[in-house]
């Protein structure tokens, strides 16, 4: 990369933004986990209004990236597993919003 | 996006299905179960005798089915078709403030029941109640983002507050109607919100 593209990319905002946190459906799991201490996957289910596989996929993408943390338990007789943001996912969401506010803050004077 | 919109949208869920409604509907029904008795002059099925105090078998049979249909409800059908989420450290110091309104309330309303107090056993008891049940139920309305408790608060308050003083002016059956009509109220919002609640939310076969 040049010298030249180098000063762009740090001058850009866009070039940094998390693009495993910035697609839609992962920010809405993000979203409501970031406000949540842990949830199950029907909890997350009916507040995201995912399907089950759609869910699924997208909550294996987070968990190999290690923003969430699963963690099966038993509700009574029943395995239940629960999921909750790792320390890493808050921080990289944190950082998701902050780089975004930063984004519209560039693109208010347009 | 509002983040605390959305928790408080997922923290709004708890109350979707009408299970509260329900068991405070029961409750309030416990209520009138007893003032019922009192007021036909029944002397049977007390568990401490009036002039002492005033609590009903029946009274306390309600209550338990009120329980008994609350968590059987939320076992059976709220979590196999909601799933279960725990909350952060700033609603769960919510919830301990909550506990600790109701435990004063509970208290107070007991002195009520039992009319500890016979001497004072009106008007003052009655403001205590009126305090205790709207400011209780008030402030956990506030503190839950629970916008209905706030109907129910006026409606605790002032059921039992309108029996006694239509009993009082000569028409003891018009101040029962007021709580039995109260309590049918709360018991029939809960009904229609647990039956939407099934309907908009069925029990998924393939989740676990």
């Amino acid at each position: 990369m040049s010298d030249a593209r180098a000063r762009a990319g740090e001058d850009n905002p866009f070039t940094d933004i998390d693009t495993l946190i910035h697609e839609p459906a992962r920010l809405n799991i993000m979203a409501q986990l970031y406000v949540l201490d842990s949830a199950d996957f029907l909890f997350l289910m009916r507040q995201t209004g995912l399907t089950f596989g759609n869910l699924s996929s997208h909550l294996s993408k987070l968990e190999a990236a290690g923003y969430v943390d699963v963690k099966k338990e038993f509700l009574g007789k029943k395995p239940h597993t629960m999921l909750r943001l790792s320390e890493k996912g808050r921080v990289a969401f944190r950082n998701y919003m902050r780089k975004m506010k930063r984004v519209f803050g560039d693109l208010s004077g347009v | 996006m509002d983040l605390k919109d959305l928790e408080k949208r997922a923290y709004a869920s708890s109350f979707e299905d009408g299970l509260w409604d329900i068991f405070l509907g029961i409750v309030l029904f416990a209520m009138f179960s007893e003032l019922l008795f009192s007021a036909i002059g029944v002397s049977w099925g007390y568990i401490i005798p009036e002039p002492t105090g005033n609590l009903s078998v029946s009274q306390v049979l309600l209550t338990a089915l009120a329980l008994l249909v609350f968590f059987a409800g939320k076992r059976l059908i709220t979590l196999p078709r909601m799933g279960v989420a725990r909350f952060g450290p700033r609603r769960k110091a919510r919830l301990w403030r909550i506990g600790i309104v109701f435990v004063i309330t509970a208290i107070v309303g007991l002195l009520f029941a039992l009319e500890v107090v016979p001497s004072m056993a009106l008007p003052l008891p009655l403001i205590a109640w009126i305090m205790v049940s709207g400011l209780g139920f008030g402030l956990a309305a506030y503190l839950l983002d629970f916008s209905r408790l706030y109907l129910y608060a006026a409606l605790f308050a002032a059921s039992p507050v309108s029996f006694v003083l239509l009993k009082r002016a000569g028409f003891p059956i018009a101040g029962l109607s007021v709580v039995a009509v109260s309590a049918a109220i709360m018991i029939a919002v809960g009904i229609v919100l647990l039956f939407r609640f099934s309907k908009k939310y069925p029990r998924p076969l393939e989740v676990q």
